[in-house]
């Protein structure tokens, strides 16, 4: 029988336990400077304005890019590569919100549109004005309209390019490529080979969020974690009929997810809507892993009565270190996955949950246990007829 | 067997036959979120404070009207704020009489005296509400009709945050041009006629509208008339840049969009796209009498506040007409036809946000988190066989079943399935096993223990089943709060989590207790168990 611990028999419980407050004391004093002192990378969610995310066709200059989009006037941007490498993709943030003329209505257009613009080549803008269609960029609306002017099944063909188009990653190399596309009449192939281009780049996604919808969004978050720290508060203390369980359950989990934001904050990873949901998980894992041991230690008291309270906390501790060791890890490797291959848009919260796993299966034992015990000592509180 | 095992079984199976015919084909069934499909979301918000100003500006006419006809006119009649007007120059020995007037005739607004010779009249907190909430209703119907007509497959139109709320959410799947998407459905597309007054010796033909205010101004000796205001139209300036031009026109609007029948694209002289309309039969006859009326002078065609053109007044024109020289395109021509059609928005929109994903990306999204999903099942199916051998199929089993049930669950609620989903069930995928684990290292412990197989499986389902329960309880409770308090495509998180949890406590107690005590059947006077 393959085990992780065979009669796991630790001294966890006694004079150990400080050091291991001493570490979780640390980590939350350096979770508590970064936060203080370098806040949050906060995402488009929180901060609102415009992000643009575009593929390019061959490795993008991304000074050449902030060039461009400077002297369009569109204030401070921030470009950024993401993805791997060879994916040529580029994110661009613009906090600049749309300035507004004296009507109401946008100024210039979109910020996205404006970023769009000012990153044309001057040949991409001569194509353009010759009316002729990017193929990388227009949409299937755009193109049908552009094909059903000048073509009879208009329809098909835009349909059969775009599907082609998403099936390679979005980008075309060149307008002869569509003759080969199933689906696309000689005609039409004929008609873009001469009156279409290609771009140098697609666009993959654009964001926009307003003021108003971000500052909204951080208090809603706030009260959520208030609430579901408060649930959860309820059940244990329902289920434990003592406060002290519940505030040290309460005081693990906090030091989980505070540690888990810390991180965050530290690694100046984007602190996006994915990682509040993050976040929440956390506080439902650690809590789940505080519980386990807790009903060991309650189980135990009602056997062994006579036994002290540190080494019956010390037991239960050990009992369930497989088990604990188990679920995290198997937790863990789902996450390293998802981390690793997830791409990007997962990449800040599989990173955050990975913390979280990690410090929540620490605190269930170390902070959770440990408390336990320290409390029934300090005010010498009776565990029996738990 | 007996019989109670049996039937357990069969449930099993009837569970899983149900989960496999409500998944396929999977392409059909899974319904995924924009964000993995390619679309647009936006969130709108009803600016309701239009609609309570317009109700205000109508009364203030009709309040005056109404007091004038009785002989009661007061001075002045002036907004305040925006839901309330101050009476001035009230005849002070008349008052209650004219208090009994509002309150008969205009039974919305609260009276007061506010001083000498004042009144204020506020509109009631219920008729104010009424007022907003009804905007509101009115701009989702108008949007879903103007959304419906742009024919999209599957729109998602709903008010967001209750029936006080006056957010509008618009998800559009397989749609990528939000700026035409927004002027769409975001545009009032309110259409008014007005007269053009030109200044005082001027020739109405001969009348140029100057780029500023100030100028206009001055053609009228300082300051606009009484009745006549200053609407602004976009034109192209000689240097080929965009200026605004401004136009004296009438304050009242003798005909407008409401008044219409029917509008589609048409064609103008030249043929160059335009806007054909029709109107009701009784504005038809306005419109005549004041085309009769008013030969050779300017009309004003004016869409949201802002100038189209403003032809001269050649022939008597009935109940037909064209509307041209917008700047139309083929495409933007359709649309005004298709806003007109469906009616103006009660008032005006604001996007508080809007994300739109191209296809490509979406099929990248979902490609990624599919092979990560895959990769975490794969290493931990090998780490329980590994790890708990016999007993590790078992698990396996159950996380198996626990997707399958997951994923046939969503089909069957129609919940759709977003990125931040996809890292949901990767979580369950981790989780799962937590309740197998539990139960399997009780087992482990009871047979150290020197029990029987027998009897260590059932202690060890018994004994471990409190833990599973309160464990699952609390990763639910915040689960809970995120899918009722959070908004977007990690609502869609929270739930595949909490139906994985749900899903996980069948799995890990009932279909793996049967499967034990199927094995135990099979094999009653078993000694080992390869656990």
């Amino acid at each position: 029988m393959l085990q992780v611990f065979t009669n796991a028999n630790f001294r966890l419980m006694y004079g150990t336990k400080w050091y291991f407050i001493a570490f979780s004391v640390l980590s939350i004093l350096v979770s508590g400077w970064a936060m203080a002192t370098r806040g949050f990378n906060y995402g488009i969610d929180f901060a609102g304005g415009t992000a643009v995310q575009l593929k390019f066709q061959e490795a993008p200059h991304v000074e050449g890019l902030r060039a461009s989009l400077e002297k369009a006037g569109l204030g401070d941007v921030n470009i950024q590569r993401i993805g791997d490498t060879e994916d040529n993709e580029v994110l661009i943030r613009v906090e600049q919100q749309q300035k507004m003329d004296a009507t109401g209505k946008g100024e210039g257009g979109e910020i996205s549109t404006q970023v769009l613009e000012a990153l044309k080549s001057p040949e991409e803008r001569a194509a353009a004005q010759a009316g002729k269609i990017d193929l990388n960029m227009a949409s299937r609306a755009a193109l049908q309209e552009w094909l059903g002017s000048r073509l009879p099944n208009a329809t098909e063909v835009a349909e059969a390019v775009v599907r082609y188009r998403t099936d390679h990653k979005g980008l075309l190399a060149s307008p002869a490529e569509v003759a080969a596309i199933p689906g696309v009449t000689p005609e039409a192939a004929t008609l873009l080979a001469s009156q279409s281009t290609v771009g140098r780049f697609s666009l993959r996604s654009v964001d926009f969020v307003g003021p108003t919808a971000g500052a909204e969004l951080l208090q809603n978050t706030a009260w959520l974690i208030v609430w579901s720290i408060l649930g959860i508060l309820t059940y244990v203390w329902f289920r434990f009929r003592k406060w002290v369980w519940g505030v040290t359950s309460i005081i693990a989990l906090t030091h989980d997810v505070f540690i888990a934001a810390g991180m965050i904050s530290l690694t100046g990873k984007e602190f996006s809507l994915t990682v509040v949901a993050a976040l929440l998980t956390i506080l439902g894992y650690s809590i789940m892993d505080t519980i386990v041991v807790f009903d060991r230690i309650r189980e135990n008291l009602r056997l062994y009565r006579e036994a002290e309270f540190e080494q019956l906390v010390n037991a239960s501790v050990n009992q369930t270190l497989s088990r604990t060791m188990l679920t995290s890890l198997s937790l863990l490797i789902a996450l390293v996955a998802l981390y690793m291959f997830g791409g990007d848009k997962l990449n800040p919260m599989s990173f955050c949950l990975l913390v979280g796993v990690g410090f929540g299966t620490y605190s269930s034992v170390f902070v959770a246990a440990a408390l336990l015990v320290i409390t029934y000592r300090r005010f010498g509180l009776k565990y029996v007829k738990a | 067997m007996n019989f109670d095992l049996r039937w357990r079984l069969l449930l099993t199976l009837v569970v899983l036959v149900l989960s496999v015919w409500a998944i396929s084909p999977p392409a059909e069934k899974i319904h995924l979120g924009l964000d993995l499909r390619g679309g647009i979301h936006m969130v709108m918000r009803v600016k309701t404070d239009d609609a309570v100003r317009a109700e205000i500006d109508l009364s203030q006419e009709r309040i005056r009207a109404a007091l004038g006809e009785k002989g009661l006119a007061p001075q002045k009649v002036a907004a305040d704020g925006i839901n309330a007007l101050i009476l001035d120059g009230v005849d002070a020995a008349r008052t209650g009489e004219i208090r009994d007037l509002l309150a008969r005739q205009f039974p919305q607004y609260q009276i007061a005296s506010s001083g000498q010779g004042r009144l204020r009249a506020q509109l009631k907190p219920a008729d104010e509400s009424g007022i907003r909430d009804s905007a509101v209703r009115q701009a989702l119907e108008t949007i879903r009709t103007r959304v419906d007509r742009f024919g999209v497959a599957e729109p998602n139109i709903q008010r967001e945050g209750g029936s006080h709320a006056d957010r509008i959410l618009v998800q559009l799947p397989g749609v990528e041009d939000p700026e035409r998407v927004k002027d769409l459905i975001g545009s009032p597309a309110f259409l008014e006629w007005k007269l053009v007054k030109v200044p005082p010796g001027v020739v109405a033909d001969q009348f140029r509208p100057p780029d500023n205010l100030d100028a206009l101004a001055k053609m009228f000796g300082g300051t606009l008339p009484e009745d006549v205001e200053a609407l602004p139209q976009d034109v192209v300036g000689q240097d080929g840049k965009p200026v605004q031009i401004f136009w004296p026109v009438t304050k009242s609007s003798p005909i407008t969009g409401n008044d219409l029948k029917n509008a589609r694209r048409d064609q103008d002289r030249f043929g160059g796209p335009a806007v054909n309309f029709l109107l009701t039969a009784d504005a038809g006859r306005r419109f005549q009498d004041l085309t009769r009326k008013n030969q050779g002078q300017l009309l004003a065609i004016l869409l949201d506040r802002k100038i189209i053109s403003a032809p001269r007044i050649n022939a008597v024109i009935s109940d037909q007409g064209i509307i041209e020289g917008g700047n139309f395109t083929l495409e933007s021509s359709e649309d005004l036809a298709l806003k007109l059609r469906s009616g103006a928005l009660p008032a005006g929109m604001e996007v508080l946000e809007e994300r739109t994903v191209g296809p490509s990306l979406g099929a990248d999204s979902v490609r990624q988190g599919v092979i990560a999903s895959i990769i975490g099942s794969i290493i931990v199916i090998l780490f329980m066989l590994v790890y708990y051998r016999m007993a590790g199929v078992n698990a396996v089993f159950g996380l198996a079943c626990n997707i399958l049930i997951l994923l046939a669950a969503m089909a069957y609620f129609k919940s759709t399935l977003t990125l931040p989903g996809i890292a949901g069930i990767a979580l369950t995928i981790g989780m799962s096993v937590d309740a197998n684990v539990l139960i399997f290292e009780r087992i482990r412990e009871e047979m150290r223990n020197g029990r029987t197989v027998k009897a260590a499986i059932t202690a060890g389902f018994e004994k471990a089943l409190v833990t599973i329960i309160d464990s699952h309880v609390t990763t639910v409770i915040p689960a809970f709060f995120l899918y009722s308090k959070g908004t977007g495509s990690v609502r869609g998180f929270a739930l595949t989590l909490i139906i994985g949890i749900v899903v996980n406590l069948y799995t890990a107690v009932f279909v793996s207790r049967a499967l034990f005590d199927t094995l135990l059947t099979l094999r009653p006077r078993m000694e080992r168990l390869s656990i």
